[in-house]
Parts: C-alpha cells; sequence; structure tokens
C-alpha cells in the first residue's frame, strides 16, 4: 500500500519509468522463482503466461463485464490488453475507461498479486480460456473469470442445482437431503449457493453421498459465508469447489448476491427447486434460468404450506414436476448424452429397488407388536408422539407411545426431527 | 406496677417502685447482661449484651462493631425506657456487644439493651437473666416490633441449652416452632419488666402452635391440573420433574399452556417434610418475609421472578448478603418464564446453584452460604416469533432461531434434567371438554415415588433423585446387561456428555420408582432419553 501512495504522489512520467522497471523485475523475479522448480518459458502455456495479466484485468475497475469481454476477444490475450497502447485503449474501449485501464495499470503491481493468489492456492479461469465451464460461456451475460479452489465443474457431467428457501421446513430438509443423495449417488455433479437451509442441505447429503457438490459464492473464495456452513465450505473445497467470480477479498455484501444466482443456474443443466416461497430469491434464480434455457424442475409440497408457493407457481408457469429424484435423472438422460454418466443403476439398487429413488433401501429389523403398531402411524412427514397417540385412539399412554419411538429409532426403522418422528422404509 | 401503667403508653406519673440508680449503685450493682442472638446467612449465634453504668458526666456508649442501625439503638431505648415509665440513671451508659469482632446488623438488639440497662438499675432482678435469650426491636412508646430471623436465633438458643426466650408477640409462633425451650411473644417493654420481675411464676403462658394442624390445613384455590387438556407429553415429564425434583425446561409456542402447566407443579409436589419446613422458614424469617404470626412455611414455595431481574435479587445481595429468590425458593419450584428474555449473565448464576444445591456469596464482611435446593422449571419459545418449527407461521432464518436459542447457554441447558416440547393445541382438543387427570391422581404416583426415594436414600443427606451425584447413581442405578447395552447405543447415538448420561440415568429412576419398579427397565431409560433428544433437536440442528 504504501508503494502505491508513493506513486500516487510521483510525477506521472517517473512514475510510469518507475513502474516499468518494477514490473520487469518483478516479472523476471517471478520467472527466475519458476525456473527454481526447472519450469522453462517455453513450458509454460500460453494461457498459463497469461494468468497474471488475467487477474488484473479481472480485479480491474472501471471497465464493465462486456467492455473486458470485448478487449479480451479484439486484443486476442490479457497480457495484449495490458500491454496496449494509450490510443489502442481509446480507440477500444472509450476515452473514460482507458484513462481508469492506464490508471489502474500503474498502481497493480501484477507478479505479485499474482503470487499472492498461488500461495493462497486460488485458481482461476477467464472467459475463452480452455477450462472455462462450457455451459457458462453459452449463457448472455457469462461472467469474465471465475476464481475457484478444488475444482471446476466437468463439462462432460451433468450437474444439476438445487436450491431453495433459507427457512425451510422438515419437509423441505428431508426432499433436499433426498434430491441432493441421489442425484449425486447417481453421478450428478450438485450445483448450490452454500447457503443456509435448503442449498447447504442439499450440498452436504451430495457430499455425504460421495457426490461431488459446487458452490458458488456472492463473496471471495477465501471467505466462507454463512460462517455456520464452515465444515461444508471445507468438505466442498475438496470434494468439488468453491466458485465466486468476484476477486478474493470480496466481502459478502447483498447486492452481490443476485448475480451469483445467475452462475448457479449457468452452470447446471437444470435447476431443481426445492422449497420456496412466493418471493423470494430462489425464484431469482429461476427466473435467470429461464433465460438462460435451462430447464427448472419444482419438487410439489402441500397447497396450505406457505413454503409450497413459489414452487406452486412454478407450476403454473409450466416447470416440470420433480415428485422423486428419479425423474431428474430421466430428464438429464433424455436431454443430453450424459446418459453414460449417471450410474443410475447401482442407485436404483441402493435405493431398494425403486426405480423413483425415493426413500433408502429396506432395513429389515424385528419388530415387536407394539413397535409395529406405532410404526404403521408414523409417516414421511413427521408427527409428535401426542399425535400418534391420539391416532390409536389413545390405547397407549404418552409415554409408551415416547419409549417405542426411542426403540424404533435404536433399530433405525424411525427418525427424530425437529416437529416430531417419521418413518424409515422397513421390509416387514 | 399498676395494671393501668403497663396498658398507658406514656404514664403521666412515674410508677413509685422504680428505685433510683443510687439505691442500685449502693447495692454495688452497675454491671450486668443479657444474652441475645444474631444472623450471619442463615446461621445464628449468641451475642451476649453488656451493661455498665458508671459515674461520670451522662452519656450513652454503645460499642462492638456495631451496624449504624444498632447504634441508634441508643436513642430508641433512652426514649422507649423513659415513656415506659423508667427513669434513666444520669450516669455514663457504656454498652457492648460481644463477640465484639463480628459485625452486628439488625434492630433486634434494643431490647436485649434496654433489659440490661433495667438489670443495671436494679429494676429487675439479676437471677431472671439467667437461662433467657431476648430478641427485639422497641418502638418509642417502648412497644416491642418484630424482627428477622427469630426462627434461626431460638433454634440456636435451644442447642445453647436456654430455658426460654423472650421474642415480640408477632414472632411469638415463628419461635414457638422449636421445641423442648419456652418461648414468650411480649408486646411492650413494661410487660418485659413485669416478666422479669415474676420470673418464677411469669405471668404469661408460652405461644405455642399447632404444627400438625398449620401442615394439615388444606390450601384453597390452588390451580389443578385437570384444567390442562392436551399436552400429555409435558404433563408427563412436569409429573417425573415433581416426583424426582429435576430440572425442568419446557419449549413451545405462545398459548401453548407452559405457564399454566408450571403453576400448577406445586399441586402435585409431595408435601414437605418437618425438617424441610424448618430449612425454608429458616430462610425466610431471615429474609424477613415469614407473615405476622405465622408459625413455618408449610407449602413448598413457588417463586416466579419476571425477566428483568438482577444477579443480586436471583442469588441475593447487599453488603450483608440477604438471600435471593433462588434460596427463597428452595425445596420448592423457581419458574422462570420467558427464560430466553433473562439476561445471559443472571441466567449463568444459575449454574453453580443447579448443580451444588446452594448459592455462595462473597462480600467484603464474609462469604456467605444459602442453600437453593429448588426446582427449576424453565418455559421459552423455540424461536423470536415463537412458532419454529410450524413454517407456515413461523418465517425466522436459522440464524435468528440459532442466536435465539442460544441465549441458553450450553452448559446451563446440560443442568436441565428434562427438556420436553410443548406443541400447539388444536381447537379441536380444546372443545372436546375431555378433562386432563387431576391433580390428585398424579400426586399419587407422585407419593409413591417419593417414598421410594425416602426408603432409598435413608440415612443420607439426599432425599431426591435429582440430588444423586455419579458416585450415588453407580451406587443406587445399577443397570441389567440389556440396560447397559441400551446405553451404550444411546450414548453412541445422541452424542451424549457423562453429564447428560448420568441425567439419563437418574430421571429414569424416578420414572422405575413412578411405576413402583425396583429396578430400572429399558423403557424407563427410553423415556428418560425422549426427554434429552428434545434438546438436540433444536438446539443441535446443524449437527
Amino acid at each position: 500500500m504504501k508503494a502505491v501512495e508513493k506513486y500516487k504522489r510521483m510525477p506521472e512520467e517517473q512514475a510510469q519509468a518507475e513502474g516499468s522497471v518494477r514490473q520487469m523485475q518483478g516479472e523476471a523475479q517471478w520467472k527466475m522463482q519458476d525456473g527454481g522448480r526447472q519450469t522453462t518459458d517455453a513450458a509454460r502455456t500460453p494461457a498459463e503466461q497469461d494468468k497474471p495479466y488475467q487477474n488484473w484485468l479481472m480485479n480491474l475497475r472501471g471497465a464493465g463485464r462486456k467492455k473486458k469481454i470485448a478487449l479480451l476477444q479484439r486484443l486476442g490475450s490479457a497480457e495484449a490488453v495490458y500491454r496496449a497502447s494509450e490510443k489502442e485503449l481509446r480507440a477500444l474501449a472509450g476515452e473514460t475507461a482507458a484513462e481508469k485501464i492506464l490508471k489502474t495499470k500503474r498502481k497493480w503491481d501484477i507478479f505479485t498479486e499474482y503470487e499472492r493468489l498461488c500461495r493462497q492456492k486460488i485458481k482461476f479461469t477467464c472467459y475463452g480460456d480452455s477450462d472455462y465451464p462450457a455451459r457458462l460461456s453459452e449463457i448472455p451475460d457469462a461472467p469474465l473469470g471465475l476464481y475457484y479452489q478444488g475444482h471446476l465443474p466437468s463439462d462432460k457431467v451433468p450437474s444439476a442445482a438445487l436450491i431453495g428457501a433459507r427457512a425451510c421446513s422438515e419437509y423441505g430438509v428431508y426432499t433436499a437431503k433426498e434430491f441432493g443423495s441421489k442425484l449425486a449417488g447417481a453421478g450428478i455433479q450438485i450445483i448450490s449457493g452454500l447457503a443456509v437451509g435448503i442449498d447447504g442441505i442439499a450440498q452436504e447429503a451430495a457430499l455425504a453421498a460421495g457426490g461431488e457438490s459446487f458452490g458458488v459464492l456472492g463473496c471471495g473464495v477465501d471467505i466462507c459465508y454463512p460462517r455456520s456452513n464452515r465444515s461444508l465450505y471445507e468438505k466442498c473445497g475438496l470434494q468439488g469447489g468453491i466458485l465466486s467470480e468476484y476477486p478474493p477479498g470480496t466481502k459478502p455484501e447483498a447486492y452481490l448476491f443476485p448475480a451469483r444466482n445467475r452462475i448457479i443456474s449457468g452452470l447446471s443443466d437444470v435447476v431443481v427447486v426445492v422449497e420456496a416461497r412466493e418471493k423470494s430469491g430462489t425464484l431469482i434464480t429461476v427466473d435467470m434460468a429461464l433465460e438462460q434455457g435451462r430447464e427448472v424442475f419444482a419438487v410439489p409440497g402441500r397447497i396450505t404450506d406457505s413454503l409450497s408457493r413459489g414452487c406452486n407457481s412454478l407450476f403454473k408457469q409450466g416447470a416440470g414436476v420433480a415428485a422423486s429424484p428419479g425423474d431428474i435423472l430421466e430428464a438429464l438422460c433424455g436431454s443430453r448424452i450424459f446418459s453414460s454418466a449417471i450410474n443410475i443403476e447401482e442407485t436404483v439398487k441402493k435405493s431398494g429397488g425403486n426405480t423413483a429413488l425415493w426413500g433408502n433401501a429396506a432395513v429389515s429389523v424385528a419388530l415387536s407388536e407394539r413397535e409395529r403398531q406405532v410404526y404403521g402411524h408414523l409417516e414421511v412427514l413427521p408427527r409428535t408422539a401426542e399425535e400418534i397417540r391420539l391416532r390409536m385412539d389413545g390405547t397407549l399412554t404418552i409415554q409408551e407411545v415416547m419409549c417405542t419411538l426411542v426403540e424404533l429409532c435404536l433399530k433405525g426403522a424411525a427418525e427424530q426431527r425437529t416437529e416430531g418422528y417419521c418413518q424409515k422404509v422397513l421390509a416387514t | 406496677m399498676g395494671e393501668e401503667s403497663v396498658s398507658a403508653p406514656y404514664p403521666r406519673a412515674l410508677p413509685a417502685y422504680v428505685p433510683s440508680w443510687r439505691a442500685a449503685q449502693k447495692r454495688g450493682k452497675m454491671y450486668s447482661t443479657v444474652i441475645s442472638g444474631g444472623l450471619r446467612g442463615i446461621y445464628s449465634y449468641l451475642v451476649q449484651v453488656e451493661v455498665d453504668i458508671s459515674q461520670g458526666l451522662p452519656g450513652f456508649e454503645m460499642v462492638g462493631y456495631l451496624g449504624s442501625e444498632v447504634k441508634e439503638a441508643k436513642e430508641r431505648v433512652r426514649v422507649a425506657l423513659k415513656n415506659a415509665g423508667f427513669v434513666m440513671p444520669a450516669g455514663k451508659i457504656t454498652v457492648n456487644i460481644s463477640p465484639a469482632d463480628i459485625p452486628k446488623e439488625g434492630t433486634a438488639y434494643d431490647l436485649p439493651v434496654a433489659a440490661a440497662v433495667l438489670c443495671s438499675m436494679g429494676v429487675v432482678p439479676e437471677e431472671s437473666l439467667d437461662e433467657l435469650l431476648m430478641i427485639g426491636e422497641l418502638g418509642l412508646n417502648g412497644e416491642l416490633r418484630p424482627v428477622r430471623g427469630v426462627l434461626p436465633i431460638v433454634r440456636e438458643a435451644k442447642a445453647a441449652g436456654f430455658k426460654r426466650c423472650i421474642v415480640p408477640e408477632e414472632n411469638g409462633n415463628e419461635g414457638a416452632v422449636v421445641e423442648g425451650i419456652d418461648v414468650y411473644g411480649l408486646g411492650s417493654l413494661q410487660e418485659v419488666a413485669e416478666f422479669l420481675r415474676h420470673h418464677r411464676e411469669p405471668p404469661c403462658e408460652p405461644a405455642y402452635v399447632d404444627i400438625r394442624e398449620a401442615f394439615e390445613r388444606p390450601e384453597e384455590g390452588q390451580p389443578d391440573f385437570s384444567e390442562i387438556q392436551g399436552q400429555e407429553e409435558v404433563r408427563r415429564a412436569a409429573e417425573i420433574a415433581a416426583a424426582g425434583f429435576h430440572h425442568l425446561l419446557m419449549i413451545g409456542p405462545p398459548g401453548s399452556g407452559k405457564t399454566m402447566i408450571a403453576k400448577r407443579i406445586p399441586s402435585i409436589l409431595p408435601p414437605m417434610s418437618m425438617e424441610e419446613s424448618l430449612e425454608v422458614s429458616t430462610i425466610y424469617s431471615v429474609a424477613g418475609l415469614l407473615k405476622e404470626k405465622q408459625s413455618l412455611v408449610c407449602r413448598r414455595p413457588f417463586l416466579s421472578p419476571h425477566h428483568t431481574i438482577t444477579e443480586h435479587a436471583l442469588a441475593g445481595g447487599g453488603k450483608i448478603p440477604r438471600p435471593g429468590v433462588l434460596s427463597l425458593s428452595h425445596r420448592g419450584v423457581l419458574f422462570l418464564d420467558e427464560l430466553t428474555e433473562f439476561r445471559k449473565a443472571t441466567l449463568e448464576i444459575l449454574r453453580q446453584p443447579m448443580e451444588d444445591k446452594e448459592v455462595q456469596i462473597a462480600r467484603s464482611s464474609g462469604t456467605f452460604t444459602y442453600p437453593a435446593s429448588c426446582l427449576i422449571v424453565g418455559a421459552m419459545n423455540p424461536c423470536p416469533c415463537g412458532y419454529y418449527p410450524d413454517r407456515n407461521h413461523c418465517s425466522c432464518s436459522p440464524w435468528e432461531i440459532d442466536r435465539y436459542l442460544h441465549r441458553i447457554s450450553g452448559p446451563i441447558l446440560d443442568r436441565m434434567d428434562i427438556v420436553a416440547e410443548a406443541k400447539k393445541v388444536d381447537i379441536a382438543r380444546l372443545s372436546d371438554g375431555r378433562d386432563g387427570e387431576s391433580s390428585a391422581g398424579i400426586l399419587q404416583r407422585v407419593m409413591k415415588a417419593r417414598r421410594m426415594q425416602e426408603k432409598r436414600f435413608e440415612g443420607t443427606v439426599l432425599s431426591f433423585n435429582a440430588d444423586m451425584g455419579p458416585a450415588q447413581v453407580r451406587k443406587y442405578c445399577p443397570l441389567g446387561a440389556e440396560e447397559q447395552q441400551m446405553m451404550q447405543q444411546l450414548f453412541a447415538s445422541m452424542n451424549l456428555s457423562a453429564r447428560a448420561y448420568h441425567k439419563i440415568i437418574k430421571v429414569a429412576r424416578t420414572i422405575a420408582d413412578l411405576e413402583g419398579s425396583g429396578r430400572i427397565r429399558r423403557s424407563h431409560l427410553a423415556e428418560a432419553a425422549c426427554y434429552r433428544r428434545t434438546d438436540s433437536k433444536y438446539w443441535g440442528r446443524h449437527g
């Protein structure tokens, strides 16, 4: 920072001269360091050589995304943009933008900044690079580049976005888990926003099922937001990726999030809405998905729940019905040549031969007569002990019902949720 | 002394019998001593009030590490003596309250000082003060006014072998509870003088209270459990809490009846034993909260402080600490409604008392220990709006819910033996008019459990299952092989702490007691585990 201030105060020409000397020194140093690792300049691909300049271009303020992409395409590489003469820039980007570009050029220490990025183990890809996700380059307002930790979603593997409300119900938690684990189990990449609620739960389930999941952030990839998702953030970085179009260090700001939603839908082949209220951020993502030509599915809920309204209004607009993870698989197999990547057979096997992929393989446990009775009153939607007692016409006391439920949980036949107990599939 | 002069507060003429102090001087009797009692926390100690009247410039001096209210006694005593018809000698009066190195407070020394002065004056015979303890505050007209701490002081006097006590009339019943010592409740200084002058055949009877009658007197207007419909789970939890004195936390939406249930818990608590009643009465006596003419606190206290309560009011405070709400609900229920609204620092105060069953307060004047073995009942909503997990009503964000729930810290939550969930009551259930079980029915089961616990803990300091420490759990709650295996399963699946592990066994013990079962069975453990699972449902949602 001090250096920057110093340059500010210097007369322009002197600064320019000194700046370029510094740049050259930095470049030499960078090459030397690299030389230590026995990589010669020739071994480096042109794309790699261009990275420090791309980083500069992405951090550049003063020119918009479209202008930057236009510059890149006209001049061929970020380095060319960097080295372009004032006249060229003025002609291509306009007066004010050129002025700003030249100004930041003087302040920005390309190699130090790039080194810092390497030290943080943050990679990035730029529009036009070979590893830039193909799906993303199709969308109308593709980001100039993506910073990422872990790796990028593969173009050859189908991907699905699982999105929904942050304040979700138990039903939403259940369905998000079910869709996340089943789709990931079938080899589909799960894209989402790493947020609290449906997003995070679906991703957690996908990772737990051994699949890959990618989180698109509305802040720098080095910042974990929300902080409560720390463990998911770390797991995602190892078993998938953390992505963001914003440079590292960018703080999470509310206005950045709607823009990241277009990347979530842009990276996916289908968008699945698990649970959403009528006016919500989730529906912004859906709008963007439709703009990008992605197929949108919604999970049906009860019409009485306010968290089902978003999905129900999507159905009215013609969204696909995601009644089970199988529906999504079917759509993915049909629309692209992904069928080979999708590992349906095994997933179906795990799901107990249930082709809709709903629920788990049946567990067979011996139940006592009373346990069987109580089990008969359990459902996917959680029920409280008291409700079950009422349904059984009070033949058991509340403590008997509670004991039986704990026994069922220990046997793996029931599960406890915040709202009550719910059933797991059993072979009886 | 004539009959009229006793009843007249301001006698116009000096009674003829008053000897001048010169007469006393001639007899060589200038020094006298009276035994009284002081308070330190709930404990009392005997003090000796010494008075000496000597020749010199007339004056009244009091020494002995006295608080300002004790020093003021000299004015009260002087005027009270005058108005009771006694002439203060024109000599130098020195009062010492011994032991002189313990700080004294309160107004109970007025009477002993006055009596010692009378004795020094030769008005009352010296031997009348033998084996006699007296306390009381004096009014300027010579009447005796009630004081704090009569019960512990009289008990101390009894223990020290005293035969008689003189206390203010209003405190008579309170002192009369102590058996083996005659407690006289007197109304004025004249009556005290009269009593001392005729100490061989006292002119009045010692105070008497029928303790059994006080215990058996039915309490009227108590709310009953039959008024609560539905909420089976919380009712059951309250029953277990009452039977084993387990701390109870209720979570539920507004209007689900948490407060109603808490208010009815006293109706299903086992009655207090005499010993417990004495403990509670002592605390109330020290706090000056025993009502006039009340002898004992015979019902378990139920206190429900507002959530704005300060730390000092909860634990006890003051320069010389008085018992706080925690101690006032000793052997009873301390109901903390809207638990999340209490200030965090206030709640954290509960940690030590919840575990050790007493409060220790250190002040510059020393460390005071007050018993605080109360049944803490908390009630709270699950989220700021109160309706989580009903997402149709509640749109609180997950971190709002988290922040709300985490106002209850882990250690406090861990100390709650039973966490029960109150559900929204549906209107169909309310209107079907079927009453719930009445308090009497529940109390029968609770009493059965109480008797089993009494038998179990005979000869120990413990009285309820909740009082057991880990060592006692091992001793009194052996588990069979099958039960042991279940606990292992639960331990692994619920991610229990060691404390929670013991709590489950303790609660299971109470459940078994309610059933009258000597052994803890699988079903008892399962039910006890249910009450520990609730908290992980809310607090461990992300875990």
